[in-house]
């Protein structure tokens, strides 16, 4: 029998290294010893979420050299959404061990997630080329001491960005997915937004990309791998329209202590 | 790759065979690195000026943490010495040193992340080789070769985050 290929999105990569323990446990089985693929969307997608957080939280602290200024600055950052500020709370938390660790420490510790992060996320996992050929997914990061840096802004304008071209060419999968958004009120706005972008892609560069994420990730995965993802409500339905085998992996809900 | 390189490896490769007759797995790992990994690496640093003692007995240990490897409780305990010497170590680093603590930091990770019972020996191997290099004036580039070294063995060279992936979905 031939071995199945698992393709990933970003909720799996990250779960099976930053997951509970259970969610590891979970993934680790229903994984077993499957080929395993991502896109480089699902990379790009990886740097502007968690390594971006990881080099911001980086910056504070070279910049404070106090855990509990920089604990604070996050927690009431004016501009940064209340998700952020939870990603990135809870990543301080785990680096400084609640905050008992030095300084310095912290900051040692931090630099070594930046360096070691895409070689402790994606060392057994192929990458595929993504259709939108995103050029931020071939970022890399740059140590400017004491700070790093990785470009992670979508302009717009990049040449190499081929979303517009992708999705026209998708445009009848994309439709599937659209009709079968329909009766969900939870997916109003991403109906809405499909509901423009049909016949006129180009309006999705940009910010507007990150909407369409999940299918971007969906329809990267080539014919007759199965796509894994935590994120079951939202990949289920997507895979289902488009006719594609997915595995969702479930974790258990529940607000973290401390 | 030049003649004094060439001799170089052939040192480096005979020394670990030497010491893994029955695991050739780091073997394995230490013949595939790179070149400019080697010539950095091949010599082993004595560049340990302010910390002499530590540095003794933190490679006395990884020496009682070898030779107790097939007992699974001195194991643990040597493991867990290991770890409280680092710690010691890493207490007195400061950021002058950045890549220095980095790399200490990277060794002790890579100790909590794995549990004793669950460590190879070709790890401990690597363990070694990346402490026998550690140096006080280390360079960045050096840091992050090591990394990459412990991350081939098979460690998790990175502080553990348990339970954060779920916020990004």
């Amino acid at each position: 029998m031939p071995q199945q290929n698992a393709f990933l999105d970003t909720t799996v990569i990250l779960s099976k290294e930053f997951g509970s323990r259970h969610i590891k446990d979970e993934i680790e089985k229903s994984l077993g010893n499957k080929k395993k693929f991502t896109t480089k969307y699902a990379c790009m997608e990886i740097n502007r979420t968690f390594l971006k957080d990881a080099i911001f939280l980086h910056s504070l602290l070279v910049e404070e050299m106090d855990l509990s200024v920089v604990f604070k600055r996050v927690q009431f950052h004016p501009k940064i959404s209340q998700r952020i500020t939870n990603r990135c709370l809870d990543i301080l938390s785990q680096i400084t061990d609640k905050g008992q660790l030095r300084v310095e420490d912290s900051i040692a510790r931090l630099a070594n997630l930046i360096t070691g992060l895409r070689k402790a996320l994606l060392s057994d996992i192929s990458i595929i080329l993504s259709g939108t050929d995103c050029p931020l997914a071939d970022e890399n990061i740059v140590h400017i001491p004491p700070i790093y840096i990785i470009e992670t802004r979508c302009t717009r304008n990049l040449p190499e960005c081929r979303i517009v071209e992708f999705l026209e060419e998708k445009r009848d999968e994309i439709r599937k997915i659209w009709s079968s958004l329909a009766s969900d009120e939870s997916f109003g706005t991403l109906y809405d937004f499909l509901s423009k972008m049909i016949g006129n892609e180009k309006i999705a560069k940009g910010r507007n990309c990150q909407k369409l994420g999940d299918i971007i990730i969906c329809l990267d995965s080539p014919n007759g791998y199965t796509i894994y993802s935590t994120n079951i409500k939202d990949f289920a339905i997507i895979c289902k329209s488009l006719g594609k085998p997915f595995i969702g992996i479930k974790v258990p809900r529940k607000e973290k202590s401390g | 790759m030049s003649e004094a390189l060439r001799k170089i490896r052939r040192v480096v490769i005979t020394r670990i065979e030497a010491t893994c007759e029955e695991d050739t797995s780091l073997f394995k790992m230490l013949r595939e690195l790179p070149e400019e990994v080697l010539r950095t690496h091949s010599v082993a640093s004595t560049e340990f000026p302010h910390f002499t003692q530590e540095r003794e007995n933190i490679a006395e240990c990884i020496q009682e943490l070898k030779q107790s490897f097939d007992d699974p409780e001195d194991r643990q305990i040597f493991y867990s010495k290991l770890r409280t010497l680092l710690v010691d170590l890493r207490d007195k680093v400061g950021l002058d040193r950045l890549y220095f603590l980095r790399a200490i930091n990277m060794c002790i990770d890579a100790l909590e992340n794995t549990k004793s019972e669950l460590i190879e020996s070709n790890q401990v191997e690597a363990l070694e080789f990346v402490l026998r290099q550690m140096r006080e004036r280390i360079e960045e580039f050096e840091v992050n070769q090591l990394q990459e070294i412990l991350f081939n063995a098979g460690l998790k060279p990175i502080p553990k985050l348990e339970e954060t992936a779920f916020l990004y979905e």
